[in-house]
């Protein structure tokens, strides 16, 4: 296994400096510069600034010279925030963007999970479809309605959330339920085929016929294969959460990676625009490898190779 | 979908929401004295010098005290570090005495060498501010800004002159090529400089820190003296840039310095958090000279850029006031009936640069033509709830009645027609425009309003609006691809020359393309004009050669407009939007902030 995971991080090099690459020379070739605003600089202050930060010298050799600070894991300073470096503001975007996506995922796999498997097993129960009724609803709804829908309730009519912001517990909530909305259903979607397609096979009959206690048949022999799905699409999904979402941080004021990445794009804070695509490649990337593992592990079928 | 997002909220909003002429949303003041801002974005840098605009002002002038501070409510110079000065006659040398009790927060006291170190590292080409410029009123301070040359007649050991009593800069490109006798006929710049320096024996001399117009007499006495009379100084001196930085700290941490961790101030605040994206949290600073004036303990400036978050946050009483400029449009015509909103004049001016130097707009009739043809009335009350007003002018006010503001354009359709008529376009026929703006909602309306105001009198016109992302706007703008192309400009002081330098042939604020030596001339006469009104009679008559020319089309002046929670006081509405967070105060007792009373009364 360890052979496989090298050679899958070995694939990944080429991959991460292909988009770094495309990266780096698109965000120059967009009109505008770091540090142009409404109010026009003397020219003589812009070649300063150009100068000081490296900008007057021809994109190949700003390309080398960034190439050079990665590999030491040097991502620069922020244009936009001259006091602060890259790598700085990406570890602060992470500690936020992070929880937020864990937490929500959390509770997705806590509702969805369940409800998968109660609409597989009693799929006219009312409570089963009352709940599925309301995921599908979630996922049905976009984040950018929902969020405010949920504002509007519990921070503007009962007052018992704050409307957005960061820093305490109680900013956690409605950016969670929001984000999670969307992924409950899918999940339980997810449950429910894998668990009536495991239930179906021949080796859950000999359970039974074996006289296994249904709670056994059902936890340790059917769920097994049925939530493989849920954990394939779990790796791609926790990495865009994890690298912040750009919707729910902006209605919520959020300070987190998503937030940074739309302000460093309109700042053309080239950067930070890069700093944050390599983390989201890397967290995609790593992510994935992660799921695969984890697939294999509960899958005797799925070998390494 | 963000403007989804902010529809969404606002109609709920408007149907949940409370009779005319209450508060909106929850009052109850915080537990301490904390004041809660909501600021609009991020600062870029708390440094003085390296600050880029009003949102870094709005915290740094609370970090930093200058010689002045201002008035909270008409923004006058008070004394602050410097606790008087005088002015001779000439209003060409200043004299500050500084205040002995003046301290930084390591405890070091305030002299008058921080304001020297201060301006000199301003102007420091190395640390390349972007509003350097606002020093240049300085003597030798732009020739060391811009690395120009001052010209030294060889004979008497003086500086030459221009022809506007400033004292004549090259670049050293310039001096060069004069002194090689070249320079085409092409190049009137140059031709004329030669001509200037006929019959001089002269050298090119280039100005270091030392020779900024700045000295300290003593360690409590500044002197500073003008390239030109500048009758205004005393309004600039509370401007950000104006204000000392600690030069142990600087020197020390570099472009870090203004870290929590590193920072020393010497105003009535000191940072002690700065999380990007978060929050900017300021104390009050103990050693502060002022300190017992002082009522705030805590302030904490929010970045929040997002309309509909800030005003829910507001509603919901995590905010207690907002800057100006941050209220969704949709929901003004309801916050204008509530009793936390507060509006004011406010120096800024929405226009349309006209790009003079291509057909059909080299025209100054079919400019005319386009400014006669839009009603600003029916715009301004259609369009702007936050009570905007129809500007005919470049400056959006007359200064209480100091500044005697020509009247500029008013709404003429008949005229229009036959200007443009006149011009080989009747009824707008062959005329097409091309209308650049930023995207923005209300840019997006102020376009189409327009659009349908010019094709109500010229029935033919064709106007194409496009919308860019605003650093693609800013580049359009920059490279003169327009014909049309929306602009505000807000005032960095009070002071019609504030607006009008912004239209000289040399600022980089003037993408039109226009260019004239009267309006140069009598611009820059009137800055070096030691009477003050005699300088305002020479600005208006500058302001009535631009508005002839019209390479601007004004369209309306702006409002400050801001919610405000009714337990703080202190926090006016001013035409610089600037507030001094020493003179607010966030009432708490009951008989102070009666919270029982004001929502029985409503």
């Amino acid at each position: 296994m360890g052979r496989y995971v090298l050679k899958r991080l070995l694939f990944a090099l080429p991959l991460l400096w292909l988009i770094l690459t495309l990266t780096f020379f698109l965000v120059r070739w967009a009109p505008g510069k770091p540090f142009r605003r409404e109010r026009a600089l003397p020219a003589e202050i812009e070649a300063h600034l150009d100068r000081h930060y490296g900008l007057d010298q021809p994109w190949h050799v700003q390309y080398v010279n960034y190439l050079r600070g990665l590999a030491r894991l040097d991502f620069g300073p922020s244009y936009r925030y001259p006091a602060v470096t890259v790598r700085e503001l990406l570890w602060r975007g992470l500690r936020v963007s992070a929880p937020i996506g864990f937490a929500a995922y959390a509770l997705a796999l806590g509702i969805g999970i369940p409800l998968g498997m109660g609409a597989a097993l009693r799929p006219r129960a009312v409570w089963v479809r009352a709940l599925m009724g309301l995921a599908v609803f979630g996922v049905s709804t976009p984040n950018f309605v929902l969020g405010p829908l949920l504002v509007l309730l519990f921070s503007l009519t009962l007052y018992w959330v704050p409307p957005a912001g960061w820093g305490e517990g109680r900013h956690l909530v409605l950016p969670v339920l929001t984000l999670s909305a969307a992924y409950i259903a899918y999940i339980a979607r997810l449950t429910q085929s894998g668990l009536q397609q495991a239930l179906a096979q021949d080796y859950i009959r000999t359970a039974r016929a074996k006289g296994l206690r249904p709670r056994t048949i059902l936890l340790r022999h059917a769920l097994r294969p049925a939530l493989l799905p849920v954990l394939s699409f779990t790796g791609p999904s926790l990495a865009f959460l994890l690298a912040g979402t750009v919707v729910i941080e902006k209605i919520f004021a959020i300070p987190g990676l998503g937030h940074f990445f739309v302000q460093a794009a309109l700042n053309r804070d080239y950067t930070l625009i890069l700093g944050i695509v390599s983390l989201t490649s890397v967290l995609l990337i790593v992510l994935n490898l992660v799921a695969d593992i984890a697939m294999a592990r509960l899958d005797p079928r799925v070998t390494f190779r | 979908m963000e403007r989804l997002a902010s529809i969404t909220v606002g109609l709920l909003l408007l149907s949940a929401c409370a009779p005319p002429a209450a508060y909106f949303g929850k009052i109850e003041p915080p537990e301490e004295a904390v004041l809660r801002v909501g600021n609009g974005a991020d600062p870029a840098s708390l440094d003085p010098h390296r600050a880029p605009g009003s949102v870094e002002e709005q915290i740094l002038i609370n970090l930093f005290e200058g010689l002045t501070e201002y008035d909270p409510v008409t923004l006058e110079p008070i004394p602050a570090v410097a606790e008087a000065w005088e002015v001779d006659a000439r209003a060409m040398r200043f004299r500050f005495h500084l205040r002995r009790a003046a301290r930084w927060s390591t405890g070091r006291p305030v002299t008058a060498w921080d304001f020297v170190y201060s301006w000199r590292r301003a102007l420091a080409p190395e640390t390349a501010s972007p509003n350097a410029y606002l020093l240049y009123y300085i003597k030798n301070a732009e020739a060391y800004n811009t690395g120009k040359l001052k010209v030294r007649d060889r004979r008497t050991g003086r500086f030459l002159r221009d022809e506007f009593g400033r004292d004549l800069l090259l670049t050293a490109e310039e001096a060069d090529r004069i002194r090689r006798g070249e320079g085409s006929d092409a190049e009137p710049r140059l031709q004329r400089l030669r001509r200037r320096l006929e019959g001089f024996v002269w050298e090119a001399v280039s100005l270091r820190a030392e020779d900024v117009g700045v000295r300290a007499l003593d360690e409590h006495t500044l002197e500073v003296e003008t390239e030109v009379p500048t009758a205004f100084f005393l309004k600039l001196t509370s401007l950000g840039i104006y204000r000392p930085v600690p030069r142990e700290a600087v020197e020390r941490h570099g472009r870090a310095w203004t870290r929590p961790e590193h920072i020393v101030s010497n105003g009535p605040f000191r940072l002690v958090e700065f999380t990007p994206g978060r929050r900017v949290v300021l104390e009050k600073n103990p050693l502060y000279w002022d300190a017992a004036r002082v009522r705030l303990e805590r302030v904490i400036f929010y970045p929040y850029d997002e309309a509909t978050t800030l005003l829910n946050l507001y509603k919901g009483g995590e905010v207690d006031v907002l800057v100006s400029g941050l209220l969704p449009p949709y929901a003004l015509r309801l916050l204008r009936r509530t009793r936390d909103y507060v509006s004011g004049p406010y120096l800024l001016s929405y226009f349309l640069l006209v790009n003079v130097r291509r057909p059909p707009l080299d025209d100054g009739r079919v400019r005319r033509a386009l400014a006669l043809a839009i009603d600003r009335e029916r715009l301004c009350r259609r369009l702007l709830a936050a009570g905007q007003q129809p500007l005919g002018a470049f400056t959006p006010s007359d200064f209480h009645g100091l500044y005697p503001r020509p009247k500029g354009v008013a709404y003429d359709p008949e005229q229009a027609r036959r200007l443009l008529a006149a011009a080989g376009y009747p009824e707008g026929r062959g005329l097409r425009l091309r209308y650049l703006y930023n995207a923005g909602a209300l840019h997006a309306q102020i376009a189409e309003a327009l659009q349908a105001e010019w094709r109500r009198v010229f029935p033919q016109i064709r106007i194409e609006l496009i919308a860019q992302e605003w650093q693609v706007y800013l580049e359009t703008v920059r490279l003169g691809d327009f014909d049309l192309a929306r602009r505000s400009f807000s005032a960095d002081f009070s002071d019609p020359a504030s607006f009008l330098d912004s239209m000289l042939s040399t600022s980089p604020n003037n993408p039109t393309g226009w260019r004239n030596p009267d309006y140069d001339r009598l611009v820059q006469q009137a800055n070096a004009e030691p009477d003050a009104r005699r300088r305002m009679a020479l600005l208006a008559r500058a302001e009535h050669v631009l508005l002839e020319d019209m390479p601007i089309i004004p369209i309306y002046s702006s409002v400050a407009s801001f919610l405000r929670k009714p337990y703080v006081r202190g926090w006016h509405a001013n035409i610089l939007d600037r507030h001094p967070l020493k003179f607010v105060v966030v009432e708490r007792t009951a008989t102070a902030f009666d919270l029982q009373a004001v929502t029985r009364a409503r």
